[in-house]
């Protein structure tokens, strides 16, 4: 390997070639500049990933063009042929000189074009990057009623600048890194200095910096590797398609982590009482809004409950249900060949089966995967005598609760939780489901996300600063005037309220 | 990974000196009680509430006059090396004794109440296991966790004085003052176990994030009121259900009046299941911080750097020690002996030694 470029341009052009064989889609231009002298120079780009109209028009056009360049001498002139070309010779907005290969390659790999001139050691990187991508659309995975429409794409441009448009503040701070050795991929660490919490900050971005591996495919990916606990089955970080719900996080002294070719933003620290809001309780009104999050947590406790305490009941304590809702339990029950931990297996084993299938088919089809294992093979299993009619509506229950839940990877982790509750209350009834829930509660106790506890507000961090305001209730805008105290932000007031009151009160 | 600081906040030591007392011995303090004092039981809840305090606050001011120490570097410079491992190794087998105490009566409640064909070694071993999971992490999770529980603690109460309102009979609770006094200390002899968790102060107090002693002292005059009225409120809710004679014979009365309540609304039978789950994570966050203290205790003696492995170590002796007793009569008779001869010592005597022994070495340093 070659560290520099050397002053021959035709040397420099052979090993473009050397490095890069086989590529059909490396383009070199070579054209020749200036009445007197006839410089050599050269255009190097990769096909597909730039803007060609642009480099014609304002690059080789420009070049061609301008009288400076043309009649250049090195008589009478104080500058060389390179810093001419650089001042006089550009038409476009952003470039950038340099002697190093392993920059060049990797600038041009990203849509830059490169230019060549005979004689000099640098060569001028020109920002020309214009690869297809798909347009700003409506988020897919989070739709709301009232609110933005528009969500972040593939490219992290368009995305930073999304978020951008949203905070017009001088302290919004936008650091780029590129990790994997050979992906290459463009990350940007976004936050708001005045606001987000120093150490946290840096704490983001060491872990980046300390990142060594030779791809990052997706946002999922660096993800996994920033996180504290690999092995927890809950997500300790947060991802989302809006850009309305990063700038949110980022007034809430949050960091976002925008990662190249990835749709999903990710946003740390995350806790339990944030993986439960949604974008849409920012534009609903505060009494909706704690309606529907009570309504979310009431999902989430039938989720992971509400199997397992049938299990429970059935096998273990009829004698906790009324006698007559006992009897109808036991006659329902009367036919089924299986004991209560075999029948609510066989059902979720049947639901988890619909439910892949559902996902990975797409379309029409997976409407009559819908039809055909909801309605036939419920209705069958229940005729068989296979399943009671009791196990169909907990299983029902427990996947419609499964959607209740804003964050996916969330629900992901409890529907896994809840397999272990199975278990638990197949062997010890009640006292199992206990336990299983004490072990979850101690498990999500140790977690933490960026040094942050997992569990706040409830296991105490924030609860002064009125963070319990937010979580299963929301209160109106007006009643929280401090920012949320779990990031321990720099600056915790988000509104004054005297001055709110006082104008108010003009008006009367 | 970034090394986390442990530190614990003044709303969590709250909630931690709170789950920290209320645990096993709430079900079965109206019969003691009533046993020792008839009616007048909460007179002596009250006068030990008194008795407790002065004691927490020689706690704070042992810390107070050793800033930036832990308990251990504290002992060991006023006790010298060898007669505070000795102290150490009391406040561990007052640990285990009380574990295991926890650990087997919560296996005899289980049988009776919910699962009557699994065997009680099974039972309790499964709790001291989940408790062991917990204990393997730091003090800041043991409080988190206390926090996160510590409603549950005092909803329990809640819970338990709402559904037995309806069928309330408060003439019950008069005549009061009838008892004899001489049998006050007697009563308070009783109570005096149920404060017993409090000395976590001495382990958490170290981390506590704002060491100031108002808020320290502030912080346990809330904690301690608290649990003094659940307690008084409970043996209230007792006198009005059921009579002295009855509280008298039962060993747990709580348990006898939520088999006597019916919900409104028909939807559960009887709630000694909602109440014995609610009463399992309550004593869970009781036994935690003391398997955590012993678990710290053991690595401070051997000198390692985690007490996790100790964690493990203690796993089986607690359940060995829980299954001396064969009965559970023997157990309900012999370890509250055992435990009340080492609690004097470890919850008075060690911490008034430690304070007074270090005032009297710092006054003579002085002159």
């Amino acid at each position: 390997m070659i560290e520099k470029i050397s002053k021959n341009i035709d040397a420099n052009i052979q090993y473009i070639k050397d490095i890069l064989r086989d590529n059909d889609d490396l383009v070199i231009r070579n054209f020749e500049v200036g009445e007197v002298l006839r410089v050599k120079m050269s255009v190097v780009y990769i096909d597909g990933l730039i803007n060609k109209d642009f480099i014609s028009q304002f690059v080789i056009g420009s070049l061609m063009r301008e009288e400076d360049i043309k009649s250049f001498t090195l008589e009478g002139y104080k500058t060389t042929i390179f810093e001419a070309v650089q001042k006089h010779g550009l038409y476009s907005s952003e470039i950038k000189d340099e002697s190093k290969w392993d920059p060049l390659f990797k600038a041009m790999l990203s849509g830059d074009t490169l230019l060549f001139v005979d004689g000099c050691d640098k060569a001028i990187i020109v920002g020309s990057r214009g690869f297809p991508s798909r347009s700003i659309g409506e988020p897919q995975t989070e739709t709301v009623i009232r609110g933005p429409r528009d969500g972040f794409t593939e490219v992290i441009k368009f995305n930073t600048t999304l978020i951008r448009r949203r905070i017009r503040d001088t302290s919004l701070r936008v650091k780029m890194y590129s990790v994997g050795r050979r992906s290459q991929t463009d990350v940007a660490v976004m936050y708001i200095e005045d606001i987000a919490n120093k150490e946290l900050v840096e704490e983001v971005k060491r872990r980046i910096e300390a990142i060594d591996i030779d791809a990052i495919v997706d946002s999922t990916i660096l993800e996994n590797l920033i996180e504290d606990n690999y092995l927890s089955p809950f997500p300790q970080v947060e991802n989302t398609e809006r850009p309305d719900s990063v700038a949110a996080a980022l007034y809430e002294g949050r960091v976002a982590i925008v990662v190249d070719n990835s749709p999903f933003v990710l946003i740390v620290p995350a806790t339990v009482g944030t993986l439960m809001q949604s974008a849409e309780d920012h534009y609903t009104r505060w009494i909706e809004v704690s309606v529907t999050r009570i309504m979310r947590h009431l999902g989430l406790l039938l989720l992971l409950l509400s199997g397992p305490l049938y299990v429970a009941l059935t096998a273990y304590h009829p004698g906790l249900l009324p006698t007559k809702l006992s009897y109808f339990l036991a006659a329902s029950r009367n036919n089924v060949p299986f004991p209560a931990i075999v029948e609510a297996a066989l059902m979720e084993i049947t639901m988890e089966l619909l439910r892949e299938g559902g996902t990975r088919i797409s379309g029409p089809i997976s409407t009559t995967i819908g039809i055909v294992g909801g309605l036939i093979i419920g209705q069958a299993a229940v005729e068989a005598g296979i399943v009671s009619p009791l196990m169909i509506i907990v299983v029902a229950i427990t996947t419609v609760a499964t959607f209740v839940i804003p964050s996916y990877e969330y629900s992901a982790a409890f529907r896994m939780v809840k397999f272990v509750l199975f278990l638990f209350s197949g062997f010890f009834g009640l006292y199992g489901i206990t336990i299983g829930v004490i072990l979850v509660l101690s498990h999500l106790a140790k977690l933490n996300s960026f040094g942050i506890p997992y569990t706040s507000p409830y296991s105490g961090l924030g609860v002064i600063e009125g963070d319990l305001k937010d979580v299963l209730v929301k209160v109106p805008v007006q009643k929280l005037w401090l920012r949320p105290g779990f990031t321990k932000p720099r600056d915790k007031q988000r509104m004054r309220l005297d001055k709110y009151d006082e104008k108010r009160n003009e008006d009367i | 990974m970034m090394k986390r600081e442990t530190k614990i906040s003044n709303i969590q030591i709250k909630a931690l000196i709170v789950s920290s007392i209320i645990g096993v011995g709430v079900l079965s303090l109206p019969n003691q009680l009533a046993n020792a004092m008839d009616k007048d039981g909460w007179i002596a809840i009250l006068l030990t509430a008194l008795l407790i305090f002065p004691i927490v606050l020689v706690m704070i001011q042992i810390f107070e006059d050793n800033p930036n120490k832990d308990i251990f570097q504290i002992g060991n410079e006023t006790f010298g090396k060898p007669l505070f491992t000795l102290c150490l190794v009391i406040y561990l087998a007052y640990y285990i004794a009380i574990s295991a105490y926890i650990a087997r009566s919560l296996g005899e409640l289980i049988k009776a109440f919910l699962l009557f064909q699994t065997p009680i070694g099974l039972i309790s071993f499964i709790f001291i296991l989940t408790v062991a999971y917990a204990a393997i992490s730091e003090i800041d999770v043991i409080a988190r966790l206390a926090y996160i529980l510590y409603p549950l603690t005092i909803g329990f109460a809640i819970i338990l004085i709402l559904v037995a309102l309806p069928g309330s009979d408060f003439t019950n609770i008069l005549p009061m003052f009838q008892s004899d006094l001489r049998q006050l200390p007697n009563g308070i002899r009783n109570t005096f176990f149920s404060y017993a968790g409090f000395e976590i102060l001495l382990f958490a107090l170290p981390y506590v994030e704002n060491k100031s002693r108002k808020r320290l002292v502030k912080a346990s005059i809330y904690s301690i009121g608290i649990v003094t009225v659940i307690y008084i409120a409970l043996f209230m809710l007792t006198l009005t259900q059921l009579s002295v004679a009855q509280i008298k014979a039962d060993p747990y009365p709580l348990l006898m009046i939520t088999k006597l309540v019916d919900l409104p609304g028909y939807f559960l039978q009887n709630l000694d299941g909602v109440i014995m789950t609610i009463w399992i994570m309550v004593i869970f966050s009781t036994m935690l911080p003391m398997y955590y203290s012993s678990g710290k205790i053991l690595s401070k003696i051997f000198n390692t750097k985690s007490h996790s492995i100790f964690i493990l170590i203690l796993l089986p002796i607690i359940f060995l020690v829980a299954f001396i007793p064969d009965t559970i009569v023997e157990l309900d008779t012999i370890m509250p002996l055992i435990i009340n001869i080492l609690g004097t010592l470890v919850l008075a005597i060690i911490p008034l030694a430690l304070f007074l022994v270090g005032r009297i070495k710092r006054r003579r340093g002085r002159s």
